[in-house]
């Protein structure tokens, strides 16, 4: 199946509704994307329509462990320090369930306001975002933005400015929260990183389930306990380790039978 | 802790691999830079015991000349004596009035000296007639001096053995035969004193006239008969020890004519001209050396995997801590390693419409 150009997925054109309008802006993001045959060609060895068929079920299996999916739920993701995957993780997730529970709406909330990373990967403009939602009292319909599955929405973070205080501790924050639960069934909070950001804590307790990723071969085990212990254990569904990768020749691996 | 040391390997094999490549890598052209040439000389002698000469040579049934005379060799090769013995007859000379050069002698025989292949005092002869000496010094005068040293010393002690034993017993048979004779002497004079003594007591008694009657007459007169006895155990005494000087002369004269036949020095020494190469030590060096990097290389990996505090797999996680699942690395190698997190992520997010990175650098 052609992920990418699956018209059933994308409009008439295979492209969201404001995509095309970036593009007519000069944007030229969407464009990237939707001439993607081009980059992809560059990608050389890697092709996403294969690579994806293999983290589908890789993510399949991992929402399904942590028991989301059917029920209506908030689920945050976080990680101890920064760079640990929590976004590879939360993208998966998002475009996982909606692409298993095409009937069920499905919204990816990018939280780290100090690196925003979601508009640039989607290709789309930062503003208005989850920020100018808390500090401007934006409304949430603004923020969201649609992919290219009809039912996966992303809220990227928004353009950080400074003096702004700590919007995430708002007391609005809760309410744009509560607003998504009603919007979606399944809401994915991207947190910052819980040793790095003190918010992330915080924002655990609006969710109803926490993944806690981390980078394999990186990340202490210290770390990783301190991280869990700042999580409620009730909420707390588990580990999904990162970049993991053997070293070891894959017929050694045969071999030794490890 | 198997499949983690195998980790550790594989992930660092560069470093872990250093040790056993630098350390020979090194070590190996310095051992054979700074290795001092040695000079070996070597003298082959034929051992044998000659078939038509019977002498007791010191030799056995059980084993060989080689081994007799090697082993000898060998044992004297740890005396002081000995080696003081040598080291007189060469320009090691000075040596051998301390107690520190005799120290530094032994050591030197020890190490330089090889009989039949085998280095040092001990010996394992495989040959049941050649006898090989090898002398490796660092002169090539030294080496020719000692060898020769060594075997002029070999011959002239075992002859000097044999001789002072052969001395030994012909003066111990001489005065067994002086003995015997004096006895003879005696016991005949007794004899001759008592048959004069009968015939002046008895004037009309006549002489016996041969041995039959002499018989007669001794067993009518007891005295005669035992006089006549003593004489006869006297002579047969003379006779035994004269035997037996004789065999101890014809033994003493056989050893040393023999000698020369049991131990000949076929291949004399002869000074070398060239020094040897010690194709053993050129690889016992790096050999040693690659044991030592091995072990330091073990010694790394185990210290790598003691270091490693973090999270590579669920066994490393506290438990109960439940692992929904573990997502791998892709491997892209066309892509910068900086930007192949963002290109795992972009490629995860493709079907939602992500841009993908180029793989020059630009995201």
């Amino acid at each position: 199946m052609n992920i990418i150009a699956d018209p059933q997925h994308h409009g008439a054109a295979g492209l969201p509704p404001d995509a095309e309008d970036d593009t007519a802006t000069g944007a030229g993001a969407w464009l990237r994307t939707t001439s993607s045959n081009t980059d992809l060609a560059k990608l050389g060895d890697v092709q996403p329509e294969w690579l994806f068929k293999d983290c589908d079920e890789l993510f399949r299996g991992i929402y399904t462990r942590a028991g989301t999916g059917f029920a209506a739920e908030v689920l945050a993701v976080c990680s101890a320090v920064v760079g640990e995957g929590k976004t590879t993780v939360s993208v998966g997730l998002a475009v996982s369930i909606a692409q298993d529970f095409p009937d069920r709406r499905v919204l990816l909330v990018e939280t780290d306001l100090q690196r925003p990373i979601l508009a640039d990967d989607f290709g789309i403009q930062s503003s208005p975002g989850l920020l100018d939602c808390l500090v401007n009292k934006e409304p949430l319909l603004a923020a969201v933005r649609p992919t290219f599955l009809a039912n996966l929405h992303i809220v990227p973070a928004g353009v950080a400015a400074s003096g702004r205080g700590r919007p995430l501790r708002s007391s609005h924050m809760a309410a744009v929260v509560d607003a998504m639960r009603q919007s979606y069934d399944v809401v994915i909070l991207d947190l910052p990183a819980i040793l790095a950001n003190s918010d992330a804590s915080l924002l655990t307790d609006l969710a109803d389930g926490v993944i806690c990723v981390v980078r394999a071969g990186i990340t202490p085990v210290a770390m990783v306990n301190r991280a869990v212990e700042q999580i409620d254990p009730s909420k707390l569904r588990g580990v999904v380790i990162n970049g993991t990768d053997s070293a070891i020749p894959g017929w050694l691996r045969r071999l030794a039978g490890i | 802790m198997f499949r983690k040391l195998l980790e550790a390997f594989f992930r660092h094999k560069l470093l872990v691999l250093l040790p056993p490549v630098l350390i020979p890598g090194i070590v190996s052209p310095i051992a054979v830079v700074a290795m001092p040439p040695v000079y070996e000389t070597t003298v082959s002698v034929w051992i044998d015991h000659p078939p038509l000469l019977n002498y007791n040579d010191g030799s056995s049934t059980w084993v060989s000349g080689v081994q007799s005379q090697s082993g000898r060799l060998s044992e004297l090769l740890r005396t002081r004596a000995f080696i003081s013995d040598v080291a007189s007859r060469t320009s090691l000379a000075p040596l051998v009035g301390s107690a520190a050069g005799q120290a530094r002698l032994a050591d030197l025989i020890a190490r330089d000296v090889s009989i039949n292949g085998t280095s040092g005092a001990a010996t394992t002869s495989v040959t049941d007639h050649l006898l090989v000496i090898r002398i490796q010094a660092n002169t090539a005068q030294l080496s020719y001096e000692l060898c020769k040293a060594i075997v002029d010393a070999y011959q002239e002690k075992t002859a000097a053995d044999q001789t002072d034993q052969a001395s030994v017993a012909v003066d111990f048979y001489q005065s067994q035969l002086q003995t015997a004779q004096q006895q003879l002497a005696k016991s005949t004079q007794d004899l001759r004193r008592y048959a004069i003594s009968v015939q002046a007591n008895n004037p009309d008694a006549a002489q016996p006239a041969d041995a039959q009657s002499g018989f007669a007459a001794a067993m009518l007169d007891p005295r005669l008969g035992a006089l006549q006895s003593n004489v006869q155990a006297g002579q047969l005494d003379v006779k035994n020890a004269q035997a037996n000087l004789n065999q101890a002369q014809q033994s003493a004269m056989m050893s040393a004519q023999g000698q020369q036949y049991g131990f000949q020095v076929l291949d004399a020494p002869q000074l070398p001209t060239a020094a040897t190469t010690q194709i053993k030590k050129i690889v016992i060096y790096p050999i040693a050396a690659a044991v030592v990097g091995l072990g330091l290389a073990a010694m790394l990996l185990v210290l790598l995997v003691a270091s490693d505090r973090s999270v590579r797999s669920e066994v490393d996680l506290a438990s109960g801590l439940r692992v929904l699942g573990t997502v791998p690395s892709l491997q892209l190698k066309r892509i910068p390693k900086k930007l192949r997190s963002v290109a795992t992520r972009r490629a995860i997010g493709v079907p939602a419409g992500m841009a993908l990175p180029a793989s020059g650098g630009t995201k």
